[in-house]
């Protein structure tokens, strides 16, 4: 389906939604459209396909660090208004502060971690307690660059799968919000305690459309 | 006669002035403006245009006792204003009739008395009375407009300046009814013009203008050979220089014409090496605006016998009699050549005389060119229909000049205006919607549509969009190997090729790109010049189909035929007919003869198509390429070749052609892609208020931003564009159609064939240097290191420090306080370093990063200990620091060029590293 979005169980994982950070990007000088009725028809459209009951979000649903923007506020609500979803968990991210001030809706649980079958979700910037083997986290935004004979650059969104020395399995999903920033999985360090301890040599990527890319320990640039 | 229509007043002051005889746009244009119609007048410059249009309307302001402001001139250029106050002030004194001019630098006091006390006739530019619109009490004044005079309008219908200030008009016909005049060169297509200008009549007015155009072929002498050498450019290039230096010398008042920037630098700068006597000087779009006003009035009073210019001359201010003009290289089109062969023999009566200086196949094109001016026989002009990104800063400003708006009342204004009266009334809604989506505008719904109302971000937003001209920034270009600038680079080409490792030419040489910092371009130079695309390529017009068609043509004719039916010498015609012998031995592409031949790892076809054309087939015969092998392809193109560096062999690339079809989606596919796309659709995006001034992208990929556009007006406005400035769809279709009705042949031989050469190598030749020998290379870059300045320090006793080049210093260098060998070499600016030794000698406290930094001059020292000179050489590139400089000098370098070019290999690593430091 090449959306950034995964079903496991009777749920949908999404991660990264940073809505307000066209605010952000005003400041900057560049408008955009409003995101929330965008986000929420793309994720309408994934609970009809994938017939899911719940939709988890890995954490960073807002943007803006610290505080809450007058958008925020604004768009916030009404992004959760729009979902048909009967029930939401948020495992909350580290631009998620006081989050709970601004979502009223009694739909939406709002999570350190969550637990579904063997999996454990959380956002990703701060280590967890758990006794189950895979890890699903966001926070991190993975990208790849990948340079073609002619020298043309490309960075693609991808999905990053491996294990830690510890035989923890880790996923790392990509942002939903593609406007969110990047980090380049095959040159940059992740981020944040659990996606650190991944060994390269034991990971491997994937493209949004499910191309296997190989081993991150293979794909390296400078 | 006409004059004696006017007044007696005005009648003395013509004859004063000395005006016996009407001109002819004079006496046909004088009634038909005294009539009071719409008028076009398309006249050469230089025979009282102006005037034509001036004086029945001063008579007019003068009788009628008008009020003011009764009279708007346009004109498209700045300093075309200041010349033609000058020139009107005489008369307006006399009469009694205020003038004044107003632009983006008048001040504020002058601004004030404009309000306060308007005159009669202001001269502003299209962007001013975008600026003057929506202004409370200008309005009032406006009201009392009669008349609108439009000068050098061909200069302005094909660009989007021409579209918005076709809007303005009409903006401005909301608060009065007024005669619109315009005034024009000739042009292809007169109807279009006076319809864009919805001019009731046409006056043409052109006879009076004679031309003599004549193309040459200066052969290169033995002479010349040994002149090459010592100007550093090529034989040819040296004979038409010899040649433009003999027609200055014979002629009182040369102006010259190159189609860059760099040749026109180049010819100036050589003709100084061969004259230093000679008064010439160049004038561009780049050089400062003080220098170019002074070199215009220097040549104007004759200081200057010859001024070297772009098309920064082509129109514009009277600039004295030039007895000849002389265009280098074939101009391109043909208007392009009126134009500026137009500039000479300024008198009424005088014969404009023009001497095209050719070589090599440019000879074809340059002769098709001058045959088509003979003729009269013009390109056709296009116009931007459906802009909706001038459209869109246009509503906002209706939305300013009054409250009251509404979408009927702004649409019925708009469709008015000729580049909208097609435009239909949801796609006028869709960007309605999508103003008000980037809060342009207010939208309130009301019976049947809307009230549309301004906000408080239309003011902003309108008066930061008052000019439709980009803002562009220039890339300048620096070579590793002597780290000095060696010339500079279009926005648009940078973002079309602006990658690390593709080739372009620049300053006689190739060059590769290692890296991009900021507005910095670091290059090396490579000897692959078939691969490298010229850096000028942007400045280029394109060249028409139906001049290619005539070059096509004209390659089937004998010499005699030649230069029997054209205006060239006899080494012209001589020249064309051996380069055709030559061809004909593989085979001749001519206007129905498609020839595909392959070299290298090239596939060349030869196709008279035109620029537009060619460029269109080739995008898409890359893209399926791209597509079927999954190698990108390569492509350059001129207006007779496609050249494409590919896996593919001739006759794929023949099928492909043959069997065409879903042009337009594979080709729109193919640009939404590219790295154009995205520098034209930043362009776009700002003109509709999406990027503000002074944007930072640091953070921010393009891409992601052009996707949450995808669909919107803004994207759509981005394709049509391009689509209009650089393909021509339909011509291409049309002729894949011929070749499969077999009215076109396609041809596969066996390269490489002088045509072929030609487009590969050839059309660099114009300011190719010889190439620069290896050994060149690294003198160059020795000379550089041995330059660079570093500082010595004593690591023992800390009292030795001293800046010297690195030529200076000794083979093993010693400290003359302490005799110790210990000496590191750092950057010159690193003042500090004496403090830290110091510190550590005297046993002091230090910081952690005093100590790293110890430890790195301590590295440094024990380098030079072991290496000496070596070391301080090695120490002295750029970005090499101890730790590098180790790994280099443990190597084995049996030979001094061998360090050096490790060195040289470490810098660029580092170049190509350095952004990614931060």
């Amino acid at each position: 389906m090449n959306e950034p979005a995964m079903k496991i169980g009777d749920c949908l994982i999404i991660a990264d939604l940073h809505i307000g950070i066209t605010r952000d990007i005003w400041e900057r000088g560049i408008s955009l459209p409003r995101q929330a009725k965008k986000l929420a028809d793309r994720i309408n459209g994934l609970k009809k396909k994938t017939k899911t009951k719940r939709l988890v979000i890995l954490g960073d649903v807002k943007h803006k660090v610290p505080g809450i923007s007058f958008q925020e506020k604004k768009e916030i609500p009404e992004f959760f208004s729009l979902l048909k979803y009967r029930e939401i968990i948020i495992t909350k991210g580290n631009h998620d502060g006081n989050i709970e001030k601004i979502i009223k809706d009694k739909r939406v649980k709002i999570r350190k971690q969550f637990v579904v079958g063997g999996y454990v979700f959380s956002h990703g910037h701060r280590r967890i307690k758990t006794k189950n083997k895979i890890i699903v986290i966001g926070h991190n935004q993975p990208h790849i660059k990948l340079i073609d004979k002619m020298g043309a650059v490309y960075i693609e969104p991808v999905w990053l799968k491996g294990m830690t020395k510890e035989r923890v399995k880790i996923i790392i999903v990509p942002a939903f919000n593609e406007l969110c920033g990047a980090t380049i999985v095959n040159k940059d360090e992740l981020l944040g305690p659990i996606a650190k301890k991944l060994i390269k040599e034991k990971s491997r990527v994937y493209l949004l459309d499910g191309t296997d890319l190989g081993k991150l320990s293979d794909l390296m640039v400078k | 006669m006409v004059f004696s229509l006017f007044s007696d007043k005005l009648q003395k002051l013509i004859k004063e002035k000395g005006f016996i005889e009407p001109t002819l746009p004079q006496k046909l244009g004088i009634p038909e403006i005294l009539s009071g119609k719409n008028v076009l007048i398309i006249a050469p410059t230089g025979i009282g245009k102006t005037e034509t249009a001036m004086l029945p309307l001063f008579d007019k302001i003068q009788k009628e006792c008008l009020k003011p402001i009764s009279l708007l001139y346009i004109t498209p250029l700045r300093s075309l204003n200041r010349d033609l106050l000058d020139r009107l002030e005489w008369w307006a004194d006399k009469l009694d009739i205020d003038i004044s001019v107003r632009h983006g630098d008048t001040t504020q006091t002058e601004r004030k008395a404009q309000r306060e006390l308007p005159p009669h006739v202001l001269i502003i530019t299209p962007e001013t009375l975008q600026a003057i619109l929506p202004g409370k009490i200008m309005r009032e004044h406006m009201k009392n407009v009669k008349f609108v005079i439009i000068d050098e309008i061909h200069e302005l219908v094909e660009s989007k300046r021409g579209v918005q200030l076709s809007l303005a008009l009409e903006r401005l016909s909301e608060l009065s009814s007024f005669q619109t005049i315009g005034l024009s060169a000739t042009v292809g297509s007169p109807e279009l013009v006076a319809e864009f200008l919805k001019a009731e009549k046409i006056i043409r007015a052109e006879a009076e203008k004679k031309y003599n155009i004549k193309v040459e072929f200066p052969k290169p002498s033995l002479e010349d050979k040994s002149i090459s050498d010592e100007l550093f450019i090529g034989t040819e290039t040296t004979a038409r220089l010899r040649k433009l230096y003999e027609l200055i010398k014979s002629h009182k008042s040369v102006l010259a014409f190159t189609n860059t920037r760099e040749t026109a630098e180049v010819l100036s700068s050589r003709l100084r090496q061969l004259d230093r006597k000679l008064e010439q000087d160049v004038h561009h779009g780049s050089l400062s605006k003080e220098r170019r006003i002074k070199s215009e009035q220097k040549f104007k009073k004759q200081e200057l016998k010859s001024l070297i210019a772009t098309s920064s001359l082509e129109l514009g201010i009277d600039i004295g009699s030039i007895d000849l003009v002389v265009q280098y290289l074939s101009p391109r089109q043909v208007a392009k050549l009126i134009q500026r062969v137009g500039r000479s023999g300024h008198k009424i009566g005088e014969v404009s005389k023009g001497i095209i200086l050719s070589g090599d196949e440019d000879l074809f094109e340059s002769s098709a060119i001058s045959k088509m001016a003979a003729k009269k026989d013009l390109e056709q002009i296009k116009i931007h229909e459906m802009a909706m990104d001038v459209l869109a800063s246009q509503i906002v400003g209706l939305c300013l000049d009054e409250y009251e708006m509404n979408d009927e009342k702004i649409y019925r204004i708009i469709k008015r205006a000729y580049p909208y009266k097609d435009i239909k009334k949801n796609e006028f809604i869709e960007l309605l919607k999508f103003l008000e989506s980037l809060r342009l505008v207010w939208l309130e719904p009301k019976a049947n549509g809307f009230e549309v109302r301004r906000r408080k971000k239309s003011w902003q937003y309108y008066f930061d969009n008052l000019s439709t001209i980009p803002d562009t920034t220039q890339y300048r270009i620096i070579s590793i190997i002597e780290n000095e600038p060696i010339g500079s680079l279009d926005e648009e080409f940078i973002a079309e090729h602006g990658l690390p490792g593709n080739k372009f030419v620049c300053s006689g040489r190739a060059w590769k790109i290692i890296q991009i910092i900021g507005n910095r371009v670091i290059v090396e130079p490579i000897e692959d010049i078939e691969s490298a695309i010229p850096a000028w390529e942007g400045e280029l017009i394109p060249v028409p189909f139906d001049i290619a068609q005539n070059v096509g043509r004209l390659r089937r004719l004998e010499e005699v035929k030649i230069r029997n039916n054209y205006n060239v010498d006899a080494s012209s015609a001589k020249a064309m007919a051996e380069l055709i012998e030559k061809q004909k031995a593989f085979f001749l592409p001519d206007e129905k003869t498609i020839v595909i031949e392959n070299h290298k790892d090239f596939v060349i076809i030869h196709c008279c198509f035109g620029s537009l054309v060619n460029s269109t087939l080739g995008k898409y015969i890359s893209a399926i390429l791209t597509a079927e092998t999954g190698v990108a392809v390569n492509m350059k193109m001129d207006p007779y070749r496609i050249m494409l560096q590919t896996t593919a062999n001739r006759e794929k690339v023949k099928d492909i052609i043959i069997e065409a079809k879903n042009l337009e989606e594979i080709i729109t596919a193919s640009i939404e892609r590219s790295s154009l796309f995205k520098h034209r659709f930043l362009q776009v995006a700002r003109r509709f208020g999406i990027v503000r001034r002074g944007a930072q992208f640091e953070r921010i990929n393009v891409k992601k931003i052009i996707q949450q556009y995808e669909g919107s007006p803004a994207y759509k406005e981005t394709l049509r564009e391009i689509f209009l400035e650089k393909m021509d769809i339909e011509k291409t279709k049309e002729i894949i159609e011929k070749i499969n009705e077999g009215k076109i042949k396609i041809k596969v031989i066996d390269g490489l064939s002088p045509l072929g050469e030609l487009g590969l190598v050839h059309q660099f030749s114009e300011v190719m240097k010889p190439r620069m020998p290896e050994g060149e290379i690294f003198n160059a870059f020795k000379r550089r290191l041995l330059a660079t300045r570093v500082r010595l320090l004593c690591v023992n006793c800390g009292e030795y420090n001293l800046v010297r080049t690195v030529r200076e210093v000794d083979e093993q260098p010693e400290c003359p306080k302490c005799n110790s060998r210990l000496i590191a070499t750092i950057r010159k600016s690193q003042t500090n370093a004496v403090e830290i030794i110091k510190k550590k000698l005297k046993k002091k406290d230090m910081k952690k990063d005093e100590i790293a930094e110890f430890q790195n001059i301590r590295r440094s020292a024990d380098l030079v200990l072991v290496y000496g000179k070596k070391a301080v050489v090695c120490l002295a590139g750029h970005g090499i620091g101890p730790q590098t400089a180790a790994r280099i000098l443990s190597m084995l370098h049996p030979t001094k060029e061998k360090l050096l070019r490790d060195i040289l290999s470490a810098e660029k690593q580092f170049i190509k590293t350095k952004p990614y430091w931060k």
